[in-house]
């Protein structure tokens, strides 16, 4: 009896065995052990991190004061220009003026390039029949190399209803969109033309004085001259 | 960067045209609402001093007083410092553009320069004329003719009536005036009061036979013709030019004693004059009244205001005076010859502007008058009548000249007439209340003249007799005075507020020298001074009137007769040293370019006959004769067609036997009437009833009136049809 329980304990001891066999060998061979000489990717770079930093804190520390120059530079450009500017400005608002001198400094004041743009419009919508024309020419000579930056600001003017500038400076406008071609003005092209579509005879003038500032008033003279440059100006932007 | 090379490329380009010698500056007054004119600096071209440079100023400056007391609608002349247009060529389109924005309908400007031509030396004088709107919308022309510049040569300045003539522009500014105002009103939609101008104008360009100006506005004309609109007419109030650099009286009286009125007290002498006037029908006068703070008499029925003359600085600080001068002894000429209306009150007013009160300008001092504007002490009251007469001395070579204005109203009132003939009510209205006396030469010993009569007036005498005891009237103090009584030149004062009270010597005519010969203007004032007081005594009372709501008294015929003879003076005498303008046509001797002084006293004196009940045929058809006269000068003028023919109708039925053969010419000259001043309400009506009249049946009407055609009558009925279509 105990040499039968003997053989079955040897026999599950067997039995054991092979099955260890078995998923030892299914597991595959047992692994080696580390090897001392070879190194993976985070050793890499761990390794690289030390010699790299310094690399890249100079680099992005160049762009970084590179582009705080930059600024700094045109901060500096446009306080020049401010400076430079200023005396043309006053130039062209002295009392003494003539048409020459104010063409001469308003072209002047429009080869500072952008910065120009803010007081010649300005200009052409505080000035007189000297200063505006002058102003508006400016303008035109500026948008011949920077139509886009010229243009904004003459939407902002003929997209205006509330009285800020006169029928004079919504007429330069259209006239300064028109030659200039500025495309951003068609979809405000469409509204000015329904406005003035709406002011068939004098006693309709009254839907316009919300529209214009009042200091040069409108009439039916001035109706048919805004519609007249905004054909022009539908013209030459085309559809 | 290839747009700044191209910016700064233009700019050089610009600067590189070297300093300009255009000096066309802005003109600051250009941003003030309402037409306007620009008159800009008279320059000097070749570096010689030429005796024009005055000469023209006074001229354009006297030309554009007068165009604006005449023109017939609101027109600002703005003097632009410093503006010196080179050429014609120097108004391009971006400028034009804006100052046509800007409602500018004319900019004048002139150079003066001494020529060489054939061995000989010319002054030249060069006028420049924009008309503003025709230069804008024809700019595409070859020749855009809103631009030119007329020149004038002379050879010497020894002839001053020459020069005068010469440069003298009042006919030929108003016409321009009248074309670039027609024009812009016509680009502006507003027809009605475009064809007034415009037909204002080409009448101007006729009687300066100017054909092809006259044909080319009256193509202009065709498209507005077609046009009506039916808005209400504007109506003309406003004026002026500032006399400029009236001196204060300082000196010219004896000594004596100078008895001082404080403002306080001054007003309470006005108050107290006033008073006496409304309850006695008396007389009042008040002379060194500031003209910051004017004053009339307000129970008065009419009064008459003077402001001092201007004078060219040239004449210096002394000779400055006479403009003073000249206005007081134009205020006390006045007093003495309106005294017999009753109700009266003269005032003299003196330039204060140098001891801190305001510019003494005809308009400012009408508007506080007419208490548009705050500073009168007293004003006018509702339906009272006033007299503004102003004027100014101007230098020709050695001569001056000198010209009067004359505006007359009642306030809150029309000045128009309405009339009953055969059971039809017609109405007529007067023209124009304000016009330019035509320049008189007056020479340096008639300053002189003035000085010394001023002298002479400014005594307070114990008795009318100049060798009795006086004292002077105090200086640069207001005195405030009513008329007690009027004897031969003399007035008996009585002074309110503690001045003096005595006689004063209100005219002095001598042989040589007359106030009233140098200005035959005064008649005309006085006469109209006549018809206001008899209106405003006639007039029927009004809700919210002061309670004597016709001062004085119902004036009678006898103030009709007296404005009648006065006005009829002035007709006989106004050519007396007039220097009228040669316009170069048949008009010229008649009218010179001061159509209206002729117009407006005929029309005054039509009414005045009207004004009558009982007015004779006769007297009806001188009338409407010389209305006709007036019609010839200003056949533009709506009302004075309409008053021509109620004058006719209104003979026809005092006497029929002078009745007009014909009554088809008086629906035509309505008809032309119309024509020219479409929303001319009295003659519209006016047309309504003649047609009526001539409808009538027989019998009802002056039976000549009444004798028409077949055809005729089918006119007559087609024309009321259609004045009865058009309703109203």
């Amino acid at each position: 009896m105990s040499s039968g329980a003997d053989v079955g304990s040897a026999d599950l001891a067997a039995a054991l065995e092979q099955r260890i066999a078995r998923l030892e060998a299914k597991e595959g061979a047992p692994p080696r052990p580390p090897d001392p000489k070879r190194r993976d990717k985070w050793d890499i770079l761990q390794l690289l991190i030390p010699l790299v930093t310094p690399v890249v804190v100079g680099v992005v520390g160049f762009g970084l004061k590179d582009s705080f120059d930059r600024s700094l530079r045109r901060e500096e450009l446009q306080l020049s220009n401010v400076r430079e500017m200023r005396q043309l400005l006053v130039d062209i608002q002295a009392e003494a003026v003539t048409p020459e001198s104010a063409q001469a400094t308003a072209l002047t004041i429009a080869a500072f390039g952008r910065p120009a743009i803010g007081p010649l419009v300005t200009v052409l919508a505080t000035g007189d029949e000297i200063r505006r024309p002058a102003a508006e020419r400016a303008l035109r000579a500026l948008g011949l190399t920077d139509a886009e930056a010229v243009c904004r600001p003459l939407v902002g003017i003929v997209d205006n209803r509330n009285g800020r500038y006169t029928w004079l400076t919504h007429l330069s406008a259209w006239r300064l969109a028109g030659d200039l071609e500025c495309g951003g003005a068609r979809a405000a092209l469409g509204r000015y033309q329904a406005l003035l579509t709406s002011v068939a005879s004098p006693d309709q003038l009254a839907r316009l004085e919300p529209v214009f500032d009042p200091s040069v008033p409108a009439d039916m003279d001035s109706v048919g001259q805004l519609r007249a440059e905004l054909d022009r100006a539908q013209r030459r932007m085309g559809p | 960067m290839r747009g700044v090379t191209v910016v700064l490329s233009l700019a050089l380009a610009m600067g590189a045209a070297g300093p300009a010698e255009a000096q066309l500056r802005p003109c600051s007054g250009v941003t003030e609402p309402g037409l306007k004119i620009l008159l800009d600096d008279i320059a000097r071209s070749g570096g010689a001093p030429s005796p024009f440079v005055d000469l023209l100023t006074a001229r354009l400056e006297a030309n554009l007083e007068q165009l604006r007391v005449e023109a017939g609608l609101t027109v600002k002349v703005l003097r632009c410092a410093k503006r010196l247009p080179g050429s014609p060529a120097a108004f391009t389109r971006p400028l034009v553009q804006d100052l046509n924005a800007r409602q500018v309908v004319l900019e004048v400007w002139g150079t003066t320069a001494e020529v060489e031509a054939d061995g000989e030396t010319y002054h030249e004088a060069s006028i420049g004329y924009v008309l503003v709107p025709i230069r804008f919308h024809e700019f595409a022309a070859a020749q855009p003719p809103g631009a030119f510049v007329v020149p004038r040569r002379a050879k010497s300045l020894a002839t001053p009536d020459d020069l005068v003539q010469l440069v003298d522009q009042a006919g030929a500014l108003a016409a321009y005036a009248a074309t670039g105002a027609g024009t812009r009103l016509a680009r502006a939609r507003q027809y009605d009061a475009a064809r007034v101008q415009l037909c204002k104008a080409q009448t101007a360009w006729r009687a300066r036979h100017d054909a092809g100006r006259a044909q080319r506005l009256a193509a202009r004309l065709r498209p507005a013709a077609g046009r009506r609109h039916r808005a209400g007419r504007a109506r003309r109030r406003g004026l002026q030019r500032p006399p400029q650099g009236a001196a204060r009286e300082r000196g010219g009286v004896v000594p004596g004693r100078t008895p001082v009125m404080q403002p306080r007290a001054v007003r309470c002498a006005m108050v107290a004059a006033g008073l006496l006037l409304a309850t006695r029908g008396a007389q009042a006068g008040a002379v060194n009244i500031a003209c910051s703070a004017p004053i009339v008499f307000s129970g008065a029925a009419v009064n008459v205001v003077v402001l001092p003359y201007s004078v060219p600085p040239e004449l210096g600080a002394a000779s400055r005076e006479v403009g003073t001068k000249l206005a007081a002894l134009v205020q006390q000429e006045l007093l003495l010859a309106i005294a017999k209306y009753g109700s009266v009150g003269a005032v003299q007013l003196v330039d204060d502007a140098g001891r801190g009160g305001t510019e003494c300008t005809p308009e400012a001092v009408l508007a506080k008058l007419l208490q548009q504007r705050p500073g009168a002490r007293d004003v006018v009251g509702p339906g009272r009548g006033l007299v503004l007469v102003w004027g100014r001395v101007f230098r020709s070579g050695d001569a001056l000249l000198l010209q009067s204005f004359v505006q007359f109203l009642r306030r809150d009132a029309d000045e128009t007439l309405a009339a009953t003939v055969a059971s039809q009510p017609f109405s007529v209205r007067l023209g124009a209340q304000a016009f330019a006396c035509v320049p008189r030469r007056v020479s340096m010993s008639d300053l002189a003249s003035v000085a010394e009569q001023y002298a002479r007036t400014r005594v307070i005498h114990d008795a009318p007799d100049e060798a009795s005891p006086g004292h002077p009237v105090p200086q640069d103090q207001p005195l405030p005075y009513w008329v007690q009584a009027a004897r031969g030149d003399w007035l008996q004062i009585q002074s309110q507020g503690g001045g003096p009270s005595g006689w004063i010597l209100a005219r002095v005519d001598r042989a040589a020298w007359s106030l009233r010969t140098r200005m035959p203007e005064l008649s005309f004032v006085e006469g109209v001074t006549g018809y206001l007081r008899y209106r405003v005594g006639t007039a029927r009372p009004q809700a919210g009137d002061l309670p004597a709501q016709v001062p004085g008294g119902r004036p009678g015929a006898g103030v009709l007769d007296a404005a009648a003879a006065a006005i009829a003076a002035y007709q006989r005498e106004w050519r007396e040293g007039a220097v009228i303008a040669e316009a170069g046509g048949a008009s010229a001797p008649a009218a010179g370019g001061q159509p209206l002084a002729i117009a407006v006293p005929a029309q005054v004196a039509a009414f005045v006959t009207l004004l009558r009940d009982d007015a004779a045929g006769v007297a009806l058809q001188e009338a409407a004769a010389r209305i006709d006269r007036a019609v010839a000068l200003l056949p533009h003028s709506a009302d004075l067609r309409n008053l021509s023919v109620l004058l006719r109708l209104r003979a026809a039925a005092a006497s029929p036997a002078a009745a007009p053969a014909v009554a088809m010419p008086l629906v035509g000259e309505l008809q032309a009437a119309l024509a020219a001043e479409p929303t001319n309400g009295t003659a519209l009506a006016n047309l309504r009833s003649l047609c009526r009249l001539l409808l009538a049946a027989p019998g009802a009407a002056p039976p000549r009136l009444t004798t028409l055609t077949a055809e005729e009558r089918d006119e007559v009925q087609r024309q009321l049809d259609a004045l009865d279509g058009l309703g109203g």
